[in-house]
């Protein structure tokens, strides 16, 4: 968490320097010169550049005296190549009550005999449609865009919402040569700042004096300049990559208008906390009533805690069922009923409803899952959480965390898009505290092979796979993944040219661990009186994991992984060991990644190769990448070990 | 049909599907020819979560269909109805277009409690013209059986309709000055979706129908046949083609030097890539009219209509003739004995070349396809062109199987360390170069990604080191021509054959036969349809291994041979001096065989993955005594 936290906060100096494409910023001042541009010298691999943006995001008064929030928006970008020109198609969504996009202005240049030719975008291009109950979007194209066109755009947007301050974002998927923003503030409201990113812009805070009526009040301004900025490209092992953005992120704390009462939001976690438990997900975490007085029986077909919450989870989804989305605030269990189904939420809100009845300590947590990106604790917000699970005392003070609803999830299983280390708890009695749920407990997929070899190098083995922790979860998911068995057979077939029988897996067995087995044949290469035997079924990582030669954002590895596996041969009658793979123990560089392969023979015709992999890291950060790339070709190339055995 | 009627029927039926269509009540009334009413009552037996997806409710509408009442019921195994309202159900704008009027309105019942019936009642109302009834398609999800659907035609006696049903039971009666056409389907069982099945619609109750004169957003016309639905799309895009002046005579001062109609083309087709891109606009009748050609040369961009209209317009003002015509990209023929405009999905240009006695079909959409070329979604295809006195169908001429190729050679100079260089060359024929259209101006990151995603090998330092196609060909060759791509590049690998010292010298090597090659996909479990390839696949690969100095080959894989009903596979390692020269060449048949057969496609497959994943071991020479 610290590493990440600094690689977030990370306060380089502040870009002083000038951007590297000069230019007129004022709208319409387009020259021919940035017409002319063919590519952006510090990224020529861009197939676009914004050469200028300006936003103008401003929470005021309006001739009325309502507050509102304006955006004024303009943007100029540069087509470099062919797949640039989806860059000049633009949507903006908006709600259909209490906000509207208008102002909209489009002009495309381009460069034509040595002159430069604008064209506008006509009004009846531009089209506003309802998208959903609530939802609208203005979508629009640039005209007569080519390769070399310089695109302009503004826009205005107008919301009732100002207490929502969207993030100010200083970076996107194409470089940026000079960007600026200025966010004006009524006085009268308070919110807390927090800019993130590898590179931040020069930052300057002022103040500018307003009137309505005879009421004098100020609007500060945080202003924001920065040029070259680089582009940050989708990657793969990452769960959100808009954290990584560099970005301004706004949250309200207070509001203070002098005449009116104070109210207060997120200015601290403490205040944040009162709110939830006035809300209703501590009210249904705690409810009472008759739903609930008909379940609690269900936790007497239990002995030990943990039987009693897994009895009352079935009794709970045999009455409602998930209907696989999360939520955040549970429904009332008379509503759940109803219904028949529910979120993930209300199941859990229910569930800690009626182990409440029954004296035994439940909880809500609230977390904010990997989806939505690392939650700083030093910067407060109200909406920081997105999901609800559960934290189960026994009478020892163990604490079992829980999602009841997740069918491959367990007591202190929670699945990778919950594992976060700052997740909040919030006892009935006693104050509200930071719980890290990564390391709950140990993530392990322990694999045992027994194989025996016959002359023509005809190989029957029985593979075991037992995963526990983290890994069952993951286990239990990618076999849901397939929507028959069959599919899943036929996937493990392909991945180690098997032909498998006695296929044993259960997909509806629920605890923290699964298990799977199956027999199989398969076919070794054999080549003037040798047999090369893989040891290894199949490969645990991807080779392709880690092809890209940079990376810009840290590698978000699912949970801490242990592997042991064990592989165990009966040689052929006639035949000698010639070669074992070398024993090898390779540690990652700069990350806790490590893997260990040991080779031995085990009497006169048995072999065994132990395998053992651990990453104790969560994350590795991009100037850890390097390493990690060497390592993880090391380990891919591990999977491909021979065993030579030789005809005597 | 109660729940305790709906599962006294799932205890005789025995064995069950994920969900079974009780009943399907659908009927159009026709009140005019640019108005109706669509009304549909459907109760399904859901058994359990899989049954879900046939039981959710999926409607499109746009502006000339909208939805007028909805209601609905699930009654749960606990046997208390719950109501649906309108509320309740979700709609969305279809998101594919930059602006499209088309929305689907969709509901997916929340209740899991199962056996559980559900039930809907809706109507939609028709206005504006109707081009084609809707489309009567009682299946609606894998597993999924039906009991009863009727479709009923109801339009004023004397309306001439027209349809394409299948074996579908049909009917037709007189009463009241109406004239009822029914369809009906009776106790299907339930269809499993498998890989390489044959199209769904063949094996589905199909119905498709419609008014033989249409008045469609104010367009009167008949679509009796194609000569005459041609017709009628030719009066929609009366008054699109004029041109600025301006663009008229830049277009005649830039083909004034060509001599020959394809060298205009070429100018044109150019001029189209450097001006224009495709954006997609369906509004109202926007989805059958084209945009005005002036209006695309104005904004530069359009969609598939806009676009060919366009360079119809460009060509003609050069004085060369061309057709629009439309297209089903996804099916080759065309309902036999139907013509419909709701068959076609996409539009392109006919443009006759009689010097190279050869008509350019040309894709307006996507001008990096080089001319001369028929592309995937066009060989072969039934077309319909649009002409002034009609529609005249004919068929793009397919390509034969065998030429569509992919070539991939390896030089590898392998080390002692197992790490190597590689010089690779890719040389991709007719289908295999769609992919390596564009490669070209894709930066370097996106080349490499494209290069590298299906290697089994981590590549470092990877450069591309020449692209070339023989797109110019098309003038020389005309009809003839096929197209090919060929891109050059070299990588390192610092682990490209695994050594039997992980961290030291290796005294063997265990070098991949083939770490570029990709497997056949292939499936495990019992079929019940019949194994269909659609698609000619030829891909070969010669690589030439040069042994690292000190080894010596100690295995090499067997060779293999198969020629069978699904195609021809072939491998072989020969050692040429200090090379190694492997080729590994698969030939996989268009075919249609029965399900039973499956297993033998499975042998096939194994074998052919099997010598894909095969090594071949080197070995340090021995020290002579």
């Amino acid at each position: 968490m610290k590493r990440t936290l600094i690689f977030i906060l990370l306060l380089v100096a502040p870009l002083a320097y000038a951007q590297h494409i000069k230019l007129d910023k004022r709208e319409g001042k387009v020259s021919p010169e940035e017409a002319a541009l063919a590519q952006y010298e510090p990224d020529t691999t861009a197939s676009a550049v914004v050469l200028y943006d300006y936003t103008y995001v401003c929470i005021d008064f309006n001739n009325v005296g309502e507050i509102n929030k304006t955006v004024n928006a303009y943007s100029r970008i540069k087509i470099l190549k062919e797949d640039g020109k989806s860059y000049a198609d633009f949507s903006i969504p908006y709600a259909n009550k209490g906000e509207s996009v208008f102002n909209i202005k489009v002009v495309t240049h381009n460069l034509e005999d040595g002159k430069l030719v604008s064209t506008k975008l006509a009004r009846k291009y531009i089209f506003d449609e309802l998208v959903t109950e609530g939802v609208r979007k203005v979508s629009f194209s640039a005209p007569d865009v080519k390769v070399g066109s310089v695109v302009e755009i503004s826009y205005t947007f107008n919301s009732a919402n100002y207490a929502e301050l969207e993030d100010v974002f200083f970076q996107q998927e194409i470089p940026i040569n000079w960007l600026e923003a200025d966010v004006d503030c009524l006085q009268y409201l308070d919110f807390s700042r927090q800019v993130r990113g590898t590179r931040q812009p020069v930052f300057k805070r002022d103040s500018n004096d307003r009137m309505l009526g005879d009421m004098h009040y100020q609007l500060y301004r945080d202003s924001y300049v920065l040029y070259d900025m680089p582009a940050l490209p989708d990657e793969s092992f990452s769960y959100c990559r808009d954290q990584f953005y560099a970005a301004a992120s706004y949250s309200l704390r207070s509001i203070v208008i002098p005449g009116f009462s104070v109210q207060s939001f997120a200015d601290n976690w403490s205040s944040v906390d009162d709110l939830i438990r006035k809300s209703e997900i501590f009210k249904e975490c705690h409810a009472k009533g008759k739903v609930i007085d008909e379940l609690k029986p269900a936790l007497d077909k239990g002995e030990t805690l943990e039987e009693k919450v897994v009895a009352l989870r079935e009794a709970i989804l045999e009455k409602v069922k998930w209907n696989k989305n999360t939520g955040f605030v549970p429904k009332p269990a008379s509503q759940m009923l109803k219904e028949g189904s529910s979120d993930a939420a209300s199941i859990n809100g229910l569930m800690a409803s009626v182990l409440r009845a029954a004296d035994i300590q439940a909880d809500p947590v609230l977390v904010r899952s990997r989806e939505k990106g690392i939650l700083i604790q030093s910067h407060v917000r109200m909406d920081a959480f997105d999901r609800l699970i559960l934290c189960i005392q026994t009478g020892t003070g163990t604490s079992y965390y829980y999602d009841a609803a997740s069918p491959d999830g367990y007591l202190n299983v929670l699945g990778e898009g919950l594992i976060v280390d700052n997740a909040r708890l919030y006892p009935m009695d006693g104050s509200p505290a930071w719980v890290d749920l990564q390391s709950l407990g140990k993530n392990l997929t322990s694999i045992v092979v027994q194989e025996s070899l016959d002359a023509s190098a005809l190989a029957v083995g029985k593979r075991k796979e037992v995963a526990y922790g983290e890994a069952s979860c993951s286990l239990k998911e990618y076999a849901r993944s397939f929507s028959k068995d069959e599919e899943y057979i036929s996937e493990l077939e392909k991945d180690g040219q098997l032909e498998i029988t006695d296929f044993q897996y259960d997909k509806e067995a629920y605890g923290s661990s699964a298990r799977l087995q199956f027999d199989y044949e398969r076919e070794h290469q054999t080549a003037q009186g040798r047999i090369y035997v893989h040891p290894f079924l199949n490969s645990f990582h991807s080779q392709q994991a880690f092809s890209s030669p940079v990376r810009y954002t840290p590698v978000e590895f699912p949970y801490a992984e242990n592997i042991n596996y064990r592989y165990n041969l009966e040689i052929p009658e006639g035949f000698e060991v010639e070669q074992l793979p070398e024993d090898a123990a390779v540690k990652c560089g700069s990350a806790n990644l490590y893997f260990r392969l040991q080779c031995a023979r085990m009497g006169a015709r048995g072999i065994q190769v132990q395998f053992q992999f651990q990453n104790k890291d969560m994350m590795i950060l991009p100037e850890n990448y390097a390493d990690l790339k060497v390592f993880w070709e090391h380990l891919c190339n591990v999977y491909k070990s021979t065993i030579v055995l030789k005809k005597i | 049909m109660t729940l305790l009627a709906a599962l006294l029927l799932a205890a005789l039926a025995g064995a069950e599907p994920d969900a079974v269509i009780l009943e399907d009540t659908e009927t159009f009334r026709m009140n005019s020819p640019t108005s109706g009413e669509f009304t549909v009552s459907q109760t399904f037996r859901v058994n359990n979560e899989e049954g879900l997806d046939a039981a959710s409710l999926v409607l499109f509408t746009d502006s000339f269909r909208e939805l007028k009442s909805f209601k609905g019921e699930i009654t749960p195994s606990s046997g208390k109805p719950l109501k649906i309202k309108q509320g309740d159900i979700v709609f969305l704008s279809l998101n594919e277009s930059l602006a499209d009027d088309a929305r689907v309105y969709t509901y997916r019942p929340s209740v899991k409690q199962f056996p559980m019936v559900v039930h809907y009642e809706y109507k939609v109302n028709y206005r504006k013209g109707i081009a084609s009834f809707p489309t009567f398609a009682p299946v609606s999800g894998e597993n999924t059986a039906v009991e009863k659907a009727v479709f009923t035609l109801d339009v004023p006696e004397g309306t001439p309709v027209k349809y394409s049903a299948g074996k579908v039971e049909y009917s037709v009666e007189n009463r009241d000055g109406r004239s009822l056409h029914r369809w009906q389907v009776h106790h299907l069982p339930a269809i499993r979706l498998e890989s390489m099945m044959p199209p769904l619609r063949e094996l589905i109750p199909l119905v498709y129908s419609s008014p033989v004169n249409i008045d469609y957003g104010g367009y009167k016309g008949t679509q009796a046949d194609w000569t005459s639905l041609g017709r009628w799309l030719w009066t929609l895009q009366e008054g699109t083609r004029e041109l600025p002046a301006p663009l008229v005579e830049e277009v005649q001062a830039m083909t004034a030097p060509c001599s020959t109609r394809l060298e205009k083309l070429q100018v044109l087709y150019r001029y189209l890539r450097d001006k224009t891109r495709y954006v997609s606009i369906q509004l109202g009748i926007g989805d059958l009219k084209p945009m005005a050609a002036s209006e695309v040369a104005k904004l530069g961009f359009g969609d598939c209509k806009g676009l060919s209209n366009y360079l119809k317009a460009l060509l003609a003002a050069a004085g060369v003739e061309s057709d629009c015509y439309i297209i089903s990209t996804d099916r080759k023929n065309l309902l036999p004995g139907y013509a419909s405009v709701g068959q076609m999905n996409h539009m392109m240009l006919a443009v006759p070349l009689p010097e190279l006695k050869d008509t350019a079909w040309v894709e307006c959409t996507n001008p990096v396809y080089p001319l001369g070329y028929r592309h995937r979604g066009a060989a072969g295809h039934e077309v319909v062109l649009i002409k002034p006195e009609g529609g005249e169908k004919i068929r793009i001429p397919a390509y034969a199987d065998t030429l569509s190729r992919a070539i991939q050679r390896t030089e590898v100079f392998l080390k002692e360390d197992g790490s190597a260089t590689l010089d690779l060359q890719k040389e991709l024929w007719l289908d295999e170069l769609e992919p390596y259209l564009e490669f070209g101006s894709l930066p370097k990151d996106k080349q490499v990604e494209q290069l590298t995603q299906a290697l089994k090998l981590q590549g470092d330092q990877l450069v591309v080191n020449g692209f070339r196609n023989n797109f110019d060909s098309y003038a020389s060759e005309g009809a003839a021509f096929r197209p090919c791509i060929t891109v050059d590049y070299s990588m390192k690998t610092r682990i490209y054959a695994n050594g039997s010292n992980l961290q030291g010298e290796a005294d063997r090597l265990f070098v991949p036969l083939n770490p570029i090659a990709q497997a056949v996909d292939y499936q495990r479990a019992e079929r019940e349809n019949d194994i269909y390839v659609n698609g000619f696949l030829d891909n070969e690969d010669i690589i030439v291994l040069h042994i690292p100095e000190g080894f010596e080959v100690e295995a090499l894989p067997d060779d293999v041979a198969i020629d069978d009903a699904w195609g021809v596979f072939s491998s072989s390692a020969r050692l040429e001096g200090d090379t190694i020269r492997i080729r590994q060449h698969i030939r996989l048949r268009s075919c249609r065989e029965p399900a039973q057969r499956y297993a033998d496609f499975r042998r096939f497959a194994r074998a052919v993955n099997k010598a894909y994943s095969a090594t071949l071991v080197l070995r340090k020479k021995q020290a002579a005594a």
